[in-house]
């Protein structure tokens, strides 16, 4: 049976990753990768709640296998969500093909 | 005369949509993650196979901070974002193939998502190579 992957996208603050990584890696994650980038907040909503966006995000992107896809999720959701100092964003991307992805051992 | 019987002619043509009236040739993002350096190739081949448009950005690996530091090694990565016909997919993922047998320098993945919309047809035409539109 071809397996599907789905591409988990997760941005956090500027050195949260190893604990998005962390939380992923203990339900089933293999690796990632990690990009640097620069949030753009909407500053008059930021004023309102008093909530301060960091502008320097971290964009970790990870592929899993679509049956661990809600456990990962969950667990960076929990490390480093919105309410966490990671403030972390989380969303997925269904992924067509693959290459050189390691073969899973489970077979 | 001519010109303004061509005018009319544009203004015509230029009603109704664009995926209406003409064959769509869905795209694709094809996002290859490789170590440091061995990005250009992958731009440089994808451009060879009639792609119009690669970008290439800076991204880190993910070991674990505490394993880099023993060994001492930083693991750069570059991840090139391109967008490909659907139909020249399987050339380039064929060129990654070859690519992540070389060594154990070269290796990496790659995947790819599909593209839901483009912003005008002049983009779209551009990312497709339509040099002509062909009527549905």
């Amino acid at each position: 049976m071809k397996q599907e992957m789905v591409l988990i996208v997760v941005i956090v603050n500027k050195g949260y990753n190893d604990l998005v990584m962390q939380a992923a890696r203990e339900n089933g994650a293999r690796g990632g990768t990690i990009v640097t980038a620069r949030g753009t907040g909407n500053e008059e909503t930021e004023k309102f709640y008093g909530v301060v966006i960091k502008p320097d995000k971290e964009m970790v992107l990870i592929i899993v296998d679509n049956i661990i896809k809600d456990k990962v999720l969950e667990a960076v959701g929990k490390t480093c969500g919105l309410n966490t100092k990671g403030q972390g964003i989380a969303f997925t991307l269904p992924v067509c093909d693959t290459v050189g992805l390691a073969e899973e051992d489970t077979k | 005369m001519n010109n303004k019987k061509r005018i009319e002619k544009d203004q015509v043509s230029k009603t109704g949509l664009y995926e209406d009236r003409f064959v769509l040739r869905p795209l694709k993002c094809l996002i290859v993650i490789v170590n440091e350096h061995q990005g250009d190739f992958f731009v440089n081949s994808f451009k060879d196979v009639g792609v119009s448009c690669s970008f290439s950005s800076y991204g880190k690996g993910t070991a674990s901070s505490d394993i880099r530091h023993i060994l001492g090694v930083e693991d750069k990565k570059d991840l090139v974002l391109s967008l490909v016909k659907e139909s020249d997919v399987g050339s380039c993922l064929d060129i990654c193939r070859e690519r992540f047998k070389v060594s154990q320098e070269a290796k990496g993945i790659a995947f790819t998502i599909k593209v839901d919309s483009v912003v005008g047809v002049m983009l779209y035409r551009f990312l497709t190579d339509t040099k002509q539109n062909r009527r549905k």
